[in-house]
């Protein structure tokens, strides 16, 4: 089996990251390492898209994902009862810190991470990007986009923004808003308040889905610019600016 | 043995995990090391004061250090070296791993900051926890907060004065004032329970402030039984202590100037010249005013109020923060109908400021729906739980487990409301005599004086009024008061003027208005 490829990944809220390195590394064997913090995930959609529909897979759900010492336990013990040997390639960029180094250490040397910016994964010393598309963001993560929309069970993620678009190419989606216009009869207050739902809600989202499943986009005047974090899934643009 | 610690830092360098690792190993040197994963073009290494202090209390060297792609680390080997997964990429602490010697130890620290377990063998270091508080202050967030420690109140005898009033659940202050004891200068009512235990919430019922102090009593006493600390008025402070102060004066009389004390009113008009009760905010002259304010001006201000102003500049407030079992909820509250951008500024602002620990949100409120606005807000609580999985949404009521109007007996009409007569003439044509300026302090502090005793003389006639009598007293000089609250009595208590006036003069001496303003002021 020495000669079978095995992907090793420890998976937290992300999904794309897997996603990813299924792409990348092809493995004809997963395993997946969960814990009672991370939403279950369905072995057909993970099959679905790796595009091998023979993938065997096999998961170890490790528990309380900050006991420590009770996840280190659990891990090593599942290593050492192990069978079958593989040619094994560890995710790093997943699950909480502790896990991954954890699966580093006991599964390694071989890694696949995935470095910023964007959807890229970095694996024997070699980066390469890599795309979402619609059907994976619905397979993967449970969301629909429909008509400028993301929906979670029939609940708009984020409601008032403008639009929001897949973008397939930098691997993400991305969300779309506008500051109310006070010249239209809100006030200050007004752009307060929906700042403090556009922050929220990116910050919020983000948490469940990710940090890198979406990027948000707001368009507004100069002087609301500093109340936007700095750093983070959010993008302010001044009115006047060029997108680009 | 030197024990050294290495630990794995993004740039700029998050400070949380560091301080955690660094509390559970107590090294006798620290590594920051950074693995640039994409250029930076220069790079700024500042610790934070107070970490820094707390460093070399602690004898830990620190150092910073760059490791480009191909770099090898050189550490002597016979020293004992640990890597902590805590902090940073494990991508970079991989790199790491390779360049280091073979006697690394690899550890993690568990976020809450309890225990630290070694990964690459067995081995477990349990400590007692960095005090949260303390963990944010090292991290260069200054906060100002007050701890609360539980009375021993019984809520329980609130359930009776609880009434329905524009979908919310509220305290009926009128007949609270009737049976328990009212401190108008301080705008506290004194409630007893049946111990004799006294609890003081604020009298203002308009703002809600007497919410806050009923939660605070309540969570205060459920905590306590399982070691949770409660902290109220909570409030990141601005860096520069002259920033935030006369941001604090500017947002007290810009935004807040009805909520302004009276005892805050004379400290702000003794020094600053300014009555902040006629203060208006849209006067050109008066900001300019606002404008030219300096610190020096406060040098003699009383500590109380200076606390309240730096409190009122400080950056956020929250309401309360509780740190309960290594969690830290951060509590917001509201006596009206929560809204969803106040759910999502409650999830802004923890993730803003308190990140060193896994975060909750409380958001307390009052509304207490009926009809078809039930369905409605259910509906809303359900979308938020899944919008914003990491607040709670809970009413007052439920919170302590108290009944409301409608479910102890809903056939009774709860939306009676005790009478209130409308102020907007007197308003009206006081307007204009509005300058706002101080002419004469001493008198101003009569003024006041006599305010809180006319205000305690009408709440002795007319018991539960005083919300109107507050409501007025904001826009009027106390002459003005006192001229109208005749006839005002007259009407809530059906008595004639000169018997009313007769009683005041004669409980209240500085009545006399030609004593105080001379022939002038009568003629106004």
């Amino acid at each position: 089996m020495i000669d079978m490829v095995r992907l090793v990944a420890p998976i937290g809220h992300s999904r794309l990251n897997l996603l990813a390195a299924l792409q990348r590394v092809k493995p004809d064997n997963l395993l997946l390492i969960s814990s009672s913090q991370t939403r279950s995930i369905d072995e057909d959609s993970v099959r679905s898209i790796s595009g091998n529909k023979n993938l065997k897979m096999e998961t170890l759900i490790l528990g309380d994902a900050f006991d420590l010492v009770g996840l280190a336990a659990k891990m090593r013990t599942f290593h050492s009862n192990e069978k079958e040997e593989y040619d094994d390639v560890v995710l790093i960029s997943g699950s909480t810190n502790s896990i991954a180094m954890m699966t580093y250490l006991l599964w390694g040397p071989r890694t696949i991470s995935l470095p910023p910016p964007g959807l890229q994964t970095e694996h024997d010393g070699v980066i390469q990007e890599h795309e979402v598309t619609l059907d994976d963001v619905h397979t993967l993560l449970g969301l629909r986009v429909e008509e400028d929309k993301v929906l979670l069970d029939e609940i708009e993620c984020f409601p008032d923004s403008d639009k929001c678009i897949v973008s397939t190419d930098e691997g993400r989606i991305n969300i779309y808003w506008t500051t109310p216009d006070i010249e239209t009869g809100y006030n200050a207050r007004d752009v307060k308040q929906f700042l403090y739902k556009v922050i929220g809600l990116g910050t919020s989202m983000s948490a469940q889905f990710g940090y890198k499943t979406f990027h948000h986009f707001v368009t507004g005047p100069e002087e609301y610019k500093e109340r936007i974090p700095p750093r983070g899934p959010f993008t302010y643009i001044s009115e006047g600016d060029d997108l680009q | 043995m030197t024990l050294n610690l290495i630990l794995s830092v993004n740039y700029p360098i998050n400070w949380g995990p560091v301080i955690r690792a660094t509390h559970s190993h107590q090294p006798e040197s620290l590594y920051l090391i950074h693995i640039p994963k994409i250029s930076v073009d220069s790079y700024h290494f500042e610790i934070p004061e107070n970490l820094s202090d707390w460093f070399n209390q602690h004898e830990i060297k620190v150092s910073f250090d760059i490791l480009k792609d191909g770099e090898k680390l050189e550490y002597p080997t016979e020293h004992c070296i640990r890597l902590d997964a805590l902090s940073g990429a494990t991508f970079s602490q991989v790199k790491l791993i390779d360049s280091l010697p073979d006697n690394l130890e690899v550890w993690a620290t568990s976020s809450a900051g309890t225990e630290s377990v070694r990964l690459d063998d067995e081995g477990t270091i349990n400590f007692p926890p960095l005090d949260p508080i303390e963990g944010l202050r090292l991290m260069g967030q200054d906060s100002s907060f007050k701890e609360v420690e539980p009375i021993g109140f019984d809520l329980t005898i609130l359930e009776p004065y609880i009434q329905h009033s524009d979908n919310c659940a509220r305290l009926n202050h009128y007949s609270l004032e009737k049976d328990h004891d009212l401190d108008v200068f301080k705008e506290n009512l004194i409630l007893k329970d049946r111990a004799d235990i006294q609890l003081k919430i604020d009298s203002r019922s308009r703002d809600g402030f007497w919410l806050e102090d009923v939660i605070m009593e309540h969570l205060a006493i459920k905590y306590s039984e399982r070691s949770g600390r409660l902290f109220r008025n909570f409030t990141i402070n601005r860096g520069d202590v002259e920033e935030q102060f006369i941001s604090g004066i500017h947002r007290m009389l810009g935004n807040q100037p009805k909520q302004i004390l009276p005892r805050q009113r004379l400290d702000i008009a003794e020094s600053l010249g300014i009555d902040p009760w006629r203060y208006r905010t849209k006067s050109i002259e008066y900001n300019s005013i606002i404008d030219e304010i300096t610190m020096d001006m406060f040098e003699e201000i009383p500590i109380t109020t200076y606390q309240d102003i730096l409190d009122a500049g400080s950056i956020n407030e929250f309401d309360a923060v509780l740190i309960d079992n290594n969690k830290i909820i951060t509590i917001e509250v509201k006596s009206s109908r929560p809204r969803m951008y106040m759910v999502a500024k409650l999830t802004a602002l923890i993730s803003k400021h308190l990140t060193p620990l896994k975060k909750k949100g409380l958001l307390i409120h009052g509304y207490d729906p009926e009809g078809d606005d039930v369905e409605e807000f259910e509906h809303e609580l359900e979308l938020w739980s899944k919008l914003f999985p990491d607040i709670e949404v809970v009413s007052w009521f439920e919170l302590i487990g108290l009944s409301t109007p409608d479910s102890r007996n809903p056939d009774i009409n709860s939306n009676r409301k005790p009478f209130i007569p409308s102020n907007r003439k007197i308003r009206s044509r006081i307007a204009n005599d509005i300058t706002g300026d101080v002419k004469d302090l001493s008198l101003l502090k009569i003024e006041v004086q006599i305010h809180n005793k006319v205000l305690r003389f009408l709440t002795y006639l007319c018991p539960g009024r005083l919300e109107y009598f507050k409501g007025i007293k904001r826009v009027q000089e106390s002459w003005h008061l006192v001229a109208n609250s005749d006839k005002v009595i007259g009407r809530l208590i059906g008595k004639g003027k000169r018997s009313i006036l007769g009683q005041l003069n004669a409980l209240i001496p500085e009545l006399n208005m030609s004593k105080i303003y001379g022939n002038d002021s009568e003629n106004k």
